[in-house]
């Protein structure tokens, strides 16, 4: 029984380790305020997000399959917060016997495990009802597959056959077994036979058998009793391990069922935080070439609870997109949109446009131009290359890679030589990059030579005092608005040169 | 049971003739060692192998070469995979054999007892043939393992060790086949003739197996394999009286038995953790690289033959840290040279150097093979090291650092001889460098006036143009880069003052560098300078 709400048919791990870069991506992107928004408070949410976000789906019917299942959530939002608080009640289920559970006897944690599943078959009863409920509400073929399911393994003959094995794990009859005579004489080799709660003829057929030699411990030996005690947790080792074990897995169902169900009730508050800002979403879809209208950047909208400007692109066949321009006129911005939103779209949430055609990359990377490059005791450009080098070890043909201002910590002409270099060696091997820059020189010569291809959008000037944010399409401008602020970030001297 | 003849002499250890040296053989101190870093290798050694007396014999140099050949003969023949398993499969029946043993005198129930000594003689009827087969199968050369094997094989030979294993193994299969059923409730327990049927456990798992996502873990309770507790010994009790006829053979079996444990193989057993433990040793320091050879050790040194070489050394301390690429060094002290002087730049290996050919004389003096390519040396009695500790400065010594050199000193020249190595690290590095040289001058004049084998790392190179006498050695460097140091230790005179200027120079410290950073104009033109 698979929970496959977010993939057809892969299992959602929310443990599964972040990708090395992970910190950088959501230290750039300002991923933090997505995740806090989509946890609306709550931590296991948020972890569910931020490992959705960084495992990104790389097919177009999977991003679709979870498309449809969200479509269902925004329909039916309190069935699926009803079946989400149905999971976390098996987990309750636990919650109170856990001290007693792990790394007890034998004896004891057969006991708890027991009452565990006493109470996780009450759990699992009314998620039978919830479901036969549900079924001719939904849509989606991922929610159509888990009814169904749920209503074919566990039918009645199924329920009768659970609680007839909780019944005898009680052992009312005692603990009986067969044993051999082990090394220096220990009882060994024992096989416990079935504890028999309706058909105790067996067990008397057995007991009769003669010759009969038995023997009591006195009330008060308390040794004896403990050594008693010992064998048998010994015999039930097995038992209570294979009823732990079975506990486990029934936890472990309604594990995976809270976390892909938190991975839509997060997008439920993702959107309703959204639309509360005004801020257009839609459902991506995949093409070949990247097709984006008023796409703006989520987490900007998150913090200052409005619509942000949108802006759009659109290539023919181009795996470079070149911004440059004027500072605070929306370049990073828009780069953390590109990012941001390629991140939402691959897994499978609405993303931040009115309109958005992608290709699927495979990992999206990251190089910022850090401010804080300037406290470490290395050079900046030492530290800027060692990033890069880290991000080339890594990065492979389809992925993405988002630069901001890279290179700017050394002199133009030199950052300019490395970052035309770099370009076209990363685009050659298949990466598609969004190249945000001052170097004029290399966007220039990018330009001019036409190697590789590229779209040029450029912020517009602050003219008139107000500023637009509003990116257009058009060659690279020779003048650094940016120098002296950078230089007064990075404490270089650039502008003098 | 009776012992076999020849049983009493047999040792791995010390050779039969001459028989062996009734004094005690004094313990190399705790220092030495440690300088050496030999002495946390020795120590885990010893850890890991308690109760053999193991201790004593790493810390104990042998005073003669026989001892030390038949040591190493012994590992010679371990060098052969079939005997090195053999031998260990042999111990570890022996070890097994002495706890069960233990165990047995130690148990109240007389039936537990019973089982613990079949099993015992079970494994103990095992070990012995399969070491004589072992042994007469490969080629065996040592004397020690020689007199081993034809111990055992006597002893396998004896009808009385072959009943006794026959009857064991007789004995042992009918009680195995023994069954029961065993019930408990509440205190009461019951116990029925009876046999096994399906396992229930597999039931429970197979009902809740479809909610599955992933392999369980276990949640098996672990138990220590303590002894039979009196439940369990009373439910064997009546066991017992289900099965009283086999129960009874089982006594008298026994009864005769006892003491079926030849002493002889016991004190092999202690011995062979020595051979064990330094070829654990070996095994790891081989993972990194390192060779190990049999160190030709002589009592004297024939005509034409050098006075100390060593080809392609390691030192062990440094490779077992893991630390460091091992780069092998030589040693060569020729004809009438007794002194070696090691100068050359810092972090150059020159301490590693002295620790490389301190330990392997130590070593081979333990009869231990030697991480090395080649070694030849006389019979050496002890190594004492001199090394230069930080906590000696601070001690708060009215001669301060230098009284406590010269008192450290002083008291190694009284105990060296013609057959002592001693490792002196950066003495006298508290005084001026006249001073030093005069007094280095003065400690090697006593040195070579005892006939002692000396090497002396120091920054004093006046010391290494004393005259044919010394052995001056130098770290080497990289002819492209003088201040990348190659780790190796060569002979050449000592090397000057370049390093330092090589150093300074990456650096832009010469002098013409410095004039050359500070502008005329004071202006700050530089952009990749700024922050």
């Amino acid at each position: 029984m698979k929970v496959h709400l977010m993939h057809p048919e892969l299992d959602f791990d929310v443990e599964a380790p972040p990708p090395a870069h992970a910190a950088d991506l959501e230290q750039d992107l300002q991923l933090h305020l997505m995740w806090d928004a989509m946890a609306g408070g709550d931590d296991f949410l948020r972890a569910v997000s931020k490992a959705a976000t960084l495992q990104p789906l790389i097919d177009a019917d999977a991003i679709r399959y979870r498309q449809d299942a969200f479509g269902d959530c925004l329909r039916h939002p309190e069935e699926v917060r009803a079946l989400y608080a149905l999971s976390l009640e098996a987990r309750e289920v636990n919650r109170g016997l856990l001290g007693l559970f792990r790394g007890g006897r034998p004896g004891s944690n057969l006991s708890s495990s027991t009452r565990t599943l006493s109470g996780l078959v009450e759990v699992i009863q009314r998620l039978r009802a919830q479901c036969a409920q549900n079924r001719p509400l939904f849509a989606s073929s991922a929610f159509l597959g888990f009814f169904d399911m749920v209503a074919q393994e566990l039918d009645d003959a199924y329920m009768e056959e659970l609680k007839e094995r909780l019944r005898e794990l009680r052992f009312p009859g005692g603990v009986l077994m067969s044993a051999r005579v082990g090394q220096g004489g220990r009882v060994e080799g024992q096989v416990l036979r079935r504890g028999l709660s309706r058909n105790r003829r067996l067990l008397s057929r057995i007991a009769l058998k003669r010759p009969v030699h038995s023997f009591t411990l006195p009330e008060r030996d308390e040794a004896g009793a403990n050594l008693l005690e010992d064998l048998r947790d010994r015999s039930l080792n097995d038992v209570s391990n294979a009823a732990a074990q079975a506990s486990d897995h029934v936890q472990a169902f309604f594990a995976a069922l809270r976390t892909e169900l938190a991975f839509y009730l997060a997008q439920l508050n993702l959107h309703a935080a959204l639309t509360a800002s005004d801020a257009p979403c839609c459902a991506g879809i995949v093409r070949d070439d990247l097709d984006v209208r008023d796409l703006y950047d989520p987490c900007l909208a998150l913090r200052v609870a409005a619509a942000p400007v949108g802006n759009g692109v659109t290539l023919h066949g181009e795996s470079l997109v070149v911004i440059t321009g004027a500072n605070h006129g929306g370049k990073s911005t828009f780069l953390r949109a590109l990012g941001v939103a390629q991140l939402m779209f691959q897994a499978g949430l609405l993303v931040p446009a009115r309109g958005f055609a992608a290709p699927v990359s495979g990992m999206l990377f990251t190089h910022w131009a850090r401010e804080e490059d300037v406290e470490l005791e290395r050079g900046k450009l030492d530290d800027e290359l060692a990033r890069m080098s880290v991000v080339v070890d890594r990065i492979r043909s389809g992925d993405l890679l988002l630069c901001n201002e890279s290179f700017s910590s050394t002199n133009e002409a030199e950052g300019s030589e490395l970052a035309l270099d770099l370009t076209r060696a990363l685009v050659a091997a298949g990466v598609r990059m969004r190249f945000v820059t001052h170097l004029y020189d290399f966007a220039h010569r990018l330009q001019g030579s036409g190697d590789p291809p590229a779209v040029f959008l450029r912020a517009p000037r602050d003219e008139g005092g107000e500023r637009s944010y509003r990116l257009e399409q058009g060659d690279p401008l020779p003048t650094s608005f940016g120098v002296d602020l950078f230089d007064r970030r990075f404490g270089t001297r650039h502008a003098r040169d | 049971m009776t012992r076999i003849d020849g049983a009493g002499t047999l040792s791995l250890l010390t050779a039969p003739d001459p028989p062996p040296d009734p004094g005690a053989r004094p313990r190399t101190a705790p220092q030495h060692l440690a300088d050496l870093h030999l002495d946390r290798l020795l120590e885990s050694l010893v850890r890991d192998r308690d109760h053999h007396g193991l201790d004593e014999i790493l810390a104990a140099p042998l005073r003669r070469v026989a001892d030390v050949d038949h040591r190493l003969d012994v590992f010679d023949d371990l060098g052969n995979e079939a005997i090195a398993t053999g031998l260990r499969d042999f111990s570890d029946a022996i070890g097994s054999t002495r706890r069960l043993v233990a165990a047995a005198e130690a148990e109240e129930s007389s039936h537990v007892a019973e089982g613990l000594l079949l099993e015992a003689i079970d494994r103990y009827g095992r070990a012995i043939p399969a070491l004589v087969e072992v042994l007469q199968r490969e080629p065996v050369q040592s004397a020690g393992l020689v007199a081993l094997r034809d111990l055992a094989r006597r002893h396998a030979g004896s009808a009385a060790f072959q009943l006794l294993c026959r009857r064991n193994r007789e004995l042992g299969r009918r009680l195995q086949e023994v069954e029961y059923a065993v019930r408990i409730r509440g205190l009461k327990v019951t116990v029925t003739p009876g046999r096994s049927r399906a396992d229930y456990s597999e039931d429970v798992l197979a009902t809740f197996e479809r909610f599955r996502q992933h392999d369980a873990t276990s949640h098996l309770a672990r138990y220590r394999d303590v002894g039979v507790g009196r439940v369990e010994a009373t439910i064997l009790d009546l066991v017992a009286q289900l099965h009283r006829e086999l129960f009874s053979e089982v006594a008298a079996h026994l009864d005769h038995a006892r003491g079926f444990l030849d002493p002889a193989f016991e004190r092999v057993h202690h011995e062979l953790q020595f051979f064990f433990a330094w070829r654990s040793v070996m095994d790891e320091a081989r993972t990194r690289g390192v060779r190990f050879c049999r160190p030709r050790v002589r009592e004297e040194t024939a005509a034409g033959e050098p006075w100390l070489r060593i080809d392609g050394g390691s030192d062990l301390g440094l490779v077992l840290t893991g630390a460091a690429a091992i780069v092998p060094n030589d040693l060569l002290l020729n004809g009438r040279q007794r002194t070696a002087i090691i100068s050359g730049p810092n972090q150059g290996g020159k301490t590693t150097f002295l620790r490389m050919v301190g330990g392997i004389c130590y070593l081979a003096s333990l009869g231990c093979p030697v991480p090395a390519r080649s070694a030849l040396l006389r019979m050496p009695t002890e190594v004492f090291t001199h090394f230069e500790r930080a906590e000696d400065r601070e001690r708060d010594n009215p001669g301060g650092a230098l009284e406590d050199d010269l008192l450290r000193i002083r008291e190694i020249l009284h105990a060296v001889t013609d057959r002592s190595v001693v490792v002196i690290n950066e003495m006298f590095s508290s005084t001026s460098l006249a001073d030093a040289a005069q007094l280095g001058d003065l400690i090697l004049r006593q040195l070579e006036h005892r006939g002692a084998t000396t090497l002396w790392v120091t920054f004093v190179e006046d010391l290494a143009r004393r005259g044919p006498g010394t052995l001056s050695l130098v770290g080497r460097t990289r002819p492209d880069d003088p201040t990348a140091p190659t780790f190796e230790i060569v002979p050449a005179p000592p090397s000057g003052r370049v390093h330092a200027t090589a150093l300074a120079a990456r650096y832009g410290l010469r002098g013409a560098d410095v004039i050359a950073r500070i502008p005329a104009g004071g202006a700050h033109a530089d952009p990749g300078s700024a922050g």
